[in-house]
């Protein structure tokens, strides 16, 4: 039953911003559910404005609604004024598409992107009236998947999910909605368990009730064990090349944190950063041709009326057809007031030239991202970059007319000392003042300090968060370091870091502790307005488990990681490998030009045969 | 910035906005008239400067939540277009919400509309429990009084401003028929009220003063009054 027409008005007259809840966008896809086998409930849990920036959904959104006999629709956590509005309403969560409750899907999708979103998760569950446990929802409620990068470490989720969908999703998606229908017109033979374990036999399909979890007296896990017929380690899945590019994406109706077309014009990083770990998970790379690149964004122009595209991935010069793609796009556009936009530049005069060649009309901030502030650590996280590259970059983006430069860095890195903060200080004012010597005028700097959370199948994955005391420490001696003249500083502050690592580095017995935060009132945990880290430190109390076991301690090589059912295609012994040069600050140099045998090109030989070998940036 | 770019062209289009562009703020209203327009090839010039704009005016922004049925837009060409030609073109562009009503070619250096707004009429549906002569009755109260002081916020500060004189019409339509769940009844009025650069009347407000129960209210703007026609109708 849809929620009716008039009951929607009354309670979005009610609520700021009702466009996030209302629908019926350009493009968006509306199908007739008596013609349907099948249905998806994508959900983002947070906001329509960062929901509908996710370009990943995007893509699975166009993928099931090609198929004929399936609708994929969208839901986005509404903000407090609207949870209030509906449970005052007694109205359920809905789609945007049909206005269906959610509790009617066959399968609801959730995004897994960030750990702080866990309890917008739940609480999206809560307003769908579906019960939290995977255990207590019966075979005729929907299916609760999650997918996306949060998934690398699913297990604080473990019990609130029926099974979760590793790696890239354009195929497997389809693979379990078609496995539904059919379970569906059989009669749901064998219930949710014989759904669960048919699930189960998709390749990347992790059935978390399927693996029971022991610990060990000192706080870590003892070992994990499989049900019969579940497989030991699950593997990500990947596709050997890159899907079709969405041409006609949903319009926003309101503007959104990326208004802007998109196209991915590469998946995965060969760079190798030691602490990242998008350029762990997302391996191998694949390259989008140029041709189709280019085609693309005509497409996707004509059927959007966007005036800005965002050429999208880990590293956007690193692309072998960068500058053909660019010189293309400036040559079809560059008349009808196209923007085009390049995040992600390495340090380099490419960089500025690429930059050049898209920014004729307007110079909006540039953007670099040193890491550290010394050689030493920079050789320590394989950022193979150095000073005088950095300088030098920033010289020409100086003088090629930037007058905004913005710096990414991290603090609580692995050997960090006081001494490598106050180097971030230091080479911060040294380009201020370039850019001073330079621009023969004033110059704005801004440099964004995040601190460091070792995350799971990276290098760094056995060590501990860093120290408290120490990162504040370190900001301090930075902020004073700096001091003012045109330098904009900002760096993270302890909680939020600290529930990041909780939530990315713990195990199952975290599941609870989600819960009763969720109860306690957390929501929107990203949102520095809504977050309160006493929720959390409450929660841990009351479930009675100790943040120390998870964030202090560092772990042995040999040691059940909680995330060690997750096969991400990259071997334990390369990561090790990796973080053994890490300490004797050994470069790892760019795997396009050595392959450092991380196991990838190993685990999907498959998928590798059945492409020219030139087609993946693996030698 | 090429020469081309100069504005030679203007044309009006006459609008209506129902669900569920009606929940969309006047800034994102713009965008999607931006991106439609791009989609149906339509030359729209831009400012010239630093961050050029498209360049597209509307008489008068329409607050959330309202439906239209006669709004006004100026979209500045490159090229003169036939305006049955912008007009086909658009129908096929407009997201659900939005409908072409009508357009025409207007001199470039026509005046701006919305230096010339004056004032606006609305149908107001409300649903209340009162009876039709209860409704009456209120309004007939409100419009015998000379001050209703409300107040608002603005950049930080409070205002207070007199709700009553930005009414200059307020009249009971009529009611339908059936009753809703309840016993509540649909009631319609209409309203006209001050609109542009010297304030503008919210027909809620005014159904917020009203001294009856009312459960919901549905505003919509009906016909904007301007330039020449408010000098008319005065």
């Amino acid at each position: 039953v849809q929620i009716g027409t008039l009951e929607l008005e009354r309670v979005l007259a009610t609520v700021q911003k009702p466009a996030r809840y209302a629908g019926g966008e350009w493009n968006a896809i509306v199908k007739d559910w008596s013609r349907l086998d099948v249905t998806i409930a994508l959900a983002y849990p947070d906001l329509y404005e960062i929901g509908m920036s996710n370009l990943g959904l995007a893509i699975l959104y166009d993928v099931v609604n090609r198929q004929d006999r399936m609708a994929a629709e969208r839901v986005y956590a509404p903000w407090q004024d609207m949870d209030e509005a509906m449970r005052t309403a007694g109205m359920p969560l809905y789609s945007l598409e049909s206005k269906h409750p959610v509790s009617e899907f066959d399968v609801v999708g959730f995004t897994l992107q960030t750990e702080l979103t866990y309890t917008n998760l739940l609480n999206m569950l809560d307003l769908a009236g579906l019960p939290f446990l995977s255990a207590a929802r019966s075979e005729l409620a929907p299916l609760i998947i999650g997918g996306g990068s949060g998934c690398y470490n699913p297990e604080p989720l473990a019990a609130f999910f029926d099974l979760f969908a590793l790696g890239e999703g354009e195929e497997i998606i389809l693979e379990i909605l078609d496995g539904v229908a059919a379970w569906k017109s059989q009669g749901r033979p064998g219930g949710k368990p014989s759904l669960l374990r048919r699930m189960a036999g998709l390749a990347g399909v992790y059935v978390p009730s399927l693996y029971e979890v022991s610990y060990s007296s000192f706080g870590s896990v003892a070992r994990i064990d499989a049900a019969e017929g579940a497989p030991t380690r699950v593997r990500k899945r990947i596709m050997s090349t890159l899907p079709p590019t969405p041409r006609a994406p949903v319009i926003p109706s309101m503007a959104i944190v990326h208004d802007r077309a998109a196209v991915e014009i590469q998946r995965g990083c060969s760079r190798g950063c030691r602490f990242c770990q998008a350029g762990m998970i997302y391996r191998p790379i694949r390259e989008r041709p140029v041709h189709e690149v280019l085609d693309d964004v005509d497409a996707i122009i004509a059927n959007t009326g966007y005036d800005e595209i965002g050429l999208v991935s880990l590293s956007s010069s690193d692309h072998s057809g960068i500058e053909q793609i660019v010189l293309g796009l400036v040559e079809r556009h560059g008349e009808n007031h196209l923007a085009i936009s390049l995040p992600s530049l390495r340090i380099d005069s490419f960089s500025i030239e690429l930059a050049r060649l898209i920014q004729q009309q307007r110079k909006t901030g540039f953007t670099f991202a040193p890491e550290a502030g010394s050689q030493r650590l920079r050789n320590v996280i394989n950022k193979g970059v150095n000073e005088e590259d950095l300088l030098r970059t920033a010289e020409s983006a100086f003088r090629n007319g930037w007058d905004r430069i913005k710096l990414y860095f991290m603090l609580g890195l692995p050997t960090e000392t006081d001494e490598d903060a106050l180097e971030i200080a230091r080479l911060i004012r040294e380009v201020r003042d370039m850019g001073r010597r330079v621009r023969g005028k004033r110059v704005d700097i801004g440099a964004s300090v995040a601190t460091f959370v070792p995350k799971p199948h990276t290098p760094f994955q056995w060590l501990p968060l860093a120290d408290r005391e120490e990162v504040e420490r370190r900001q301090r001696l930075l902020v004073r370091a700096v001091g003012s003249g045109h330098i904009e500083l900002s760096y993270s502050d302890w909680a939020t870091t600290w529930l990041e690592a909780l939530l990315s580095r713990g195990d199952r017995r975290l599941g609870p502790v989600i819960q009763r935060a969720w109860e306690l009132g957390a929501r929107f945990d990203a949102w520095s307005e809504c977050f309160d880290v006493r929720h959390w430190q409450q929660a841990l109390d009351d479930v009675g488990l100790d943040a120390a076991i998870y964030l202090s301690r560092r772990r042995e090589r040999d040691e059940v990681l909680p995330w060690a059912v997750i096969d991400v295609g990259v071997t334990s012994r390369f990561l090790w490998a990796e973080y053994e040069r890490s300490q004797s600050g050994e470069l790892s140099p760019d795997c396009r030009e050595q392959c450092h045998g991380c196991g990838v090109t190993v685990a999907f030989a498959v998928e590798r045969d059945s492409v020219d070998p030139s087609d993946w940036g693996c030698p | 910035m090429s020469a081309s770019e100069t504005p030679l062209a203007r044309v009006r289009i006459t609008f209506a906005v129902s669900e569920p562009l009606c929940y969309t703020s006047v800034l994102d209203m713009g965008r999607h008239w931006e991106r439609a327009v791009r989609r149906a090839r339509i030359p729209l010039a831009y400012s010239q400067g630093f961050h050029p704009h498209p360049r597209l005016l509307f008489a008068a922004p329409l607050p959330v939540g309202y439906r239209a049925t006669n709004e006004l837009l100026d979209l500045y060409l490159v090229r003169a277009v036939e305006p049955g030609e912008v007009s086909a073109a658009l129908a096929r562009q407009c997201p659900t919400g939005l409908t072409v009503v009508d357009v025409e070619s207007v001199p470039v250096s026509a005046p701006i509309l919305q230096a010339e707004m004056r004032e606006a009429e609305y149908s107001v549906l409300v649903w209340s429990h009162a009876s039709p002569e209860e409704i009456v009755a209120a309004l007939g109260a409100f419009l015998e009084r000379v001050e209703v002081l409300r107040e608002r916020k603005r950049k930080g500060r409070t205002q207070s401003y007199n709700l009553r004189e930005l009414f200059s019409q307020a009249d009971y339509v009529g009611t339908e028929g059936d009753h809703c769940a309840g016993g509540t009844l649909v009631h319609t009025l209409q309203m006209r009220a001050r609109c542009g650069s010297n304030g503008s009347g919210r027909p809620e407000e005014l159904v917020g003063q009203l001294d009856v129960p009312v459960t919901h209210c549905r505003v919509t703007r009906t016909r904007l009054i301007w330039g020449a026609e408010a000098e008319d109708s005065a």
